[in-house]
């Protein structure tokens, strides 16, 4: 009887402090040189303005670090390329890129091959033209920013 | 103080005196009413004792007369909190991930923020 007490009371006590470690590791606002060398090394891009960075950004940066070890060469040079554009979009922009990320994943290779193409004529397309095409159609460019 | 402890001794041995005297029946019924004054006494000593430790006891009187119950429900709050740890963990990791694989993605990260995009997109996809 007291052995089951005790157990449970152990258990709970232990889940708890993993409760709590997990809020105390979430909420770590590590400056630039208390970094260790391997996530200073992913996140040097971000080198000059880590220490204005907020605790949630940084938060964010840390856990990017903590995955880069897992990709390609490819994906670790894309990552290092666009960290500080990442870091610079507000949390608005960071939501929208997340929410069409995770439809653009599940898409099947062709649209995605057909979505690059796109992307790279939109890029193409002089500026000129593109507010020219805002202009003549303002409805569906606002209905996106809601 | 002495004129008390005297006269209390007077009554005691007046009344041993006279106990002494009683008839066995008597004095067989006066054991045992005694020893059901005493025993009430104990139970009524202990239940005040027993208030004293407040819920604490109340507690563990109950877990001791439903030990089954009291065990089901301490797995059940194990059960949860460990459930809400891993979906705690698992959203952070999701997350984490999300935006450290959205970085390496085929698109840069403005393809997917930029609204001019895909307004552009839905634009041009209309007949």
């Amino acid at each position: 009887m007291v052995r089951t007490i005790l157990s449970a009371l152990i258990l709970m006590s232990g889940l708890l402090t993993g409760v709590c470690y997990a809020d105390n590791h979430g909420s770590a606002q590590p400056s630039w040189s208390q970094l260790s060398n391997e996530q200073r090394q992913v996140l040097s891009p971000l080198g000059k303005e880590w220490d204005n960075l907020r605790p949630w950004q940084r938060e964010k940066m840390l856990d990017i670090a903590r995955d880069y070890p897992k990709m390609s060469h490819e994906q670790q040079d894309r990552v290092q390329r666009r960290l500080t554009h990442w870091s610079r979009m507000t949390p608005y922009e960071r939501e929208k890129a997340r929410e069409r990320y995770q439809k653009f994943k599940a898409l099947p290779p062709e649209k995605k091959q057909e979505l690059k193409q796109k992307w790279r004529q939109y890029q193409s397309l002089p500026k000129s033209e593109r507010d020219a095409m805002q202009q003549n159609d303002p409805d569906t460019f606002d209905a996106l920013d809601e | 103080m002495r004129d008390e402890n005297d006269i209390a001794k007077a009554i005691v041995g007046l009344l041993e005196e006279n106990t002494s005297r009683l008839d066995n029946k008597i004095t067989n019924r006066l054991a045992v009413a005694r020893q059901q004054a005493v025993s009430a006494h104990a139970k009524r000593q202990q239940q005040n004792q027993g208030r004293n430790f407040g819920f604490l006891h109340s507690l563990v009187h109950y877990v001791h007369n439903h030990i089954g119950a009291s065990s089901a429900v301490l797995a059940c709050s194990a059960v949860l909190i460990a459930f809400m740890v891993t979906q705690q963990l698992n959203n952070k990791e999701a997350e984490g991930q999300g935006d450290a694989f959205l970085l390496a993605s085929e698109l840069p990260p403005e393809a997917f923020a930029d609204q001019e995009f895909h307004a552009w997109l839905e634009q041009s996809s209309q007949p």
